[in-house]
């Protein structure tokens, strides 16, 4: 590939290159997007050479977790054993909505979960690094990474698991959206990334129609869909007034 | 030139604010406000880079400055982009237009009344994580000695992104950054929020949403998660 822009990376080359090797892993089940999660897990570890990943997702409004999809019967155990405890870094990357890296965990200063760390270590694990699933204030759960070994991540590898995490973020967007299952929009991420109005649009259409936030994105990308726009245009429509999403419940 | 007075007033509230508690979206866009204030520049605004190296528009002193730095990520080309490709500072006293090195840029900033631009990166050791931006609308030139302040505001700013953090851990500067990043999210969903719930714009909503903060001596991040969580939308 030719890097036109010197030293900066290519927007989109670790995006693609994530694609091809989760498309690399064996398929059990095309039409599951736990199964697809599970080859985005192993397809991680592998590149990774780490133990394991895994994605706990919560539950609705009850703030219940459930691990989604994992590499390795080892990592959903890891990923269960987090929240069956309440405590850990996977629990802190959820609540407080930012990455939580421990290198090698028992070590000073990371004593803040004993109860999480002395049944990690039992089970082999050294290293864990939680990256929240998240656009916002809309937060879907956990992407999390497992080592057996004191670890340090490059910060490539760091972008690795961000890339990921984005996918992870992204098709379960594309899950929550009735009009259009199972397809990703191309310029999705640069979509979100970029443009104020979208986030703005979004808690508007939440208010207006009373919805969450996740349905509120999920009505704006139908409604683009459906009206062959891009979702950008969708947003500053909204924001600028000229467009209101119909509300279509009959009940609240 | 900067008068020492302002200097001195804009140096010390920042550094009370670094000090005490605070959050990352506020504290930007007040220095984008006094970055603006003590240069005289018509806009400034504030860029961040995410993992990728994907530039996005995080503060700005107002809405023309957005729109320029938006106007860059558009035409994918502009000050912006070059400031962080080179690790250098872009000084432009006049832009040039068609000739020059932002074809599409240079004539679109010149036709919403902008002809000056600078921008300094936000560095931290051999990386650099944003661009500190001001747009002019007069063929200004930046004083050697006025240009060392602004990038000390940029360097500032650098700061605030790493602030309570253990600076000497790597990974410090991912969790920042996507902290940073996705607090602007949560701030642009309340924004959108409290516009639909008073029916007002955006941005006067933004004004309330700091006015909250500010009043309770509260978090903005958390005066926004807050309202949206009152509206019952997350």
């Amino acid at each position: 590939m030719v890097d036109m822009c010197g030293s900066e990376p290519l927007a989109g080359a670790e995006r693609a290159r994530a694609l091809t090797l989760i498309e690399q892993q064996p398929m059990r089940d095309r039409a599951l997007l736990v199964d697809w999660f599970d080859r985005l897990c192993r397809a991680l570890s592998g590149d990774l050479g780490v133990a394991g990943a895994a994605i706990t997702l919560t539950t609705g409004q009850s703030a219940g977790e459930s691990v989604a999809a994992a590499s390795d019967a080892g990592s959903r155990k890891l990923a269960d054993l987090a929240f069956a405890i309440g405590e850990g870094p996977a629990r802190d990357a959820l609540t407080t909505g930012r990455p939580v890296l421990v290198h090698h965990l028992g070590s000073p200063p990371y004593g803040a979960w004993p109860g999480y760390t002395s049944a990690a270590t039992d089970l082999g694990l050294c290293a864990v690094f939680c990256f929240p699933l998240q656009v916002g204030a809309v937060r879907f759960g956990v992407f999390s990474v497992f080592a057996t070994q004191p670890t340090r991540l490059s910060s490539q590898a760091l972008s690795r698991c961000l890339t990921m995490s984005e996918l992870v973020t992204e098709r379960l967007l594309d899950s929550s959206d009735e009009g259009r299952p199972g397809q990703i929009e191309p310029d999705l991420d640069n979509a979100l990334g970029l443009h104020s109005e979208i986030y703005q649009a979004q808690g508007m259409v939440a208010v207006a129609l009373r919805v969450t936030l996740k349905q509120a994105l999920a009505r704006m990308r139908g409604h683009a869909f459906h009206s062959d726009l891009r979702l950008l245009e969708v947003a500053v429509d909204i924001v600028e007034g000229r467009l209101s999403l119909p509300d279509d419940r009959s009940t609240s | 030139m900067i008068s020492i007075e302002q200097l001195t007033e804009v140096f010390v509230e920042m550094a009370d604010t670094l000090v005490d508690d605070y959050d990352s979206v506020d504290f930007l866009h007040r220095l984008t406000e006094h970055a603006a204030a003590i240069s005289g520049a018509g806009a400034v605004g504030l860029m961040l880079a995410d993992h990728q190296g994907r530039l996005q528009s995080f503060a700005a002193s107002n809405d023309t400055a957005r729109q320029l730095e938006l106007l860059q990520l558009q035409v994918d080309e502009g000050p912006c982009f070059d400031c962080f490709a080179t690790k250098a500072p872009v000084m432009e006293a006049q832009l040039a237009m068609t000739h020059g090195p932002w074809p599409r840029f240079a004539p679109a900033a010149a036709a919403a009344g902008f002809i000056s631009v600078y921008v300094f990166p936000m560095r931290l050791r051999q990386r650099v994580i944003g661009a500190l931006s001001l747009f002019s609308s007069t063929e200004a030139v930046l004083a050697p000695e006025d240009a060392r302040v602004v990038q000390s505001l940029a360097d500032i700013a650098t700061i605030s992104i790493l602030h309570e953090r253990n600076l000497t851990r790597a990974e410090a500067l991912t969790e920042q950054l996507q902290s940073a990043l996705n607090s602007r999210i949560v701030v642009e969903q309340a924004k959108g929020a409290v516009a639909q719930q008073e029916g007002i714009t955006p941005t006067e909503a933004f004004g309330i949403l700091r006015q909250r903060a500010r009043s309770s001596q509260r978090k903005l991040l958390d005066v926004a998660s807050d309202a949206l969580a009152e509206l019952g939308h997350t």
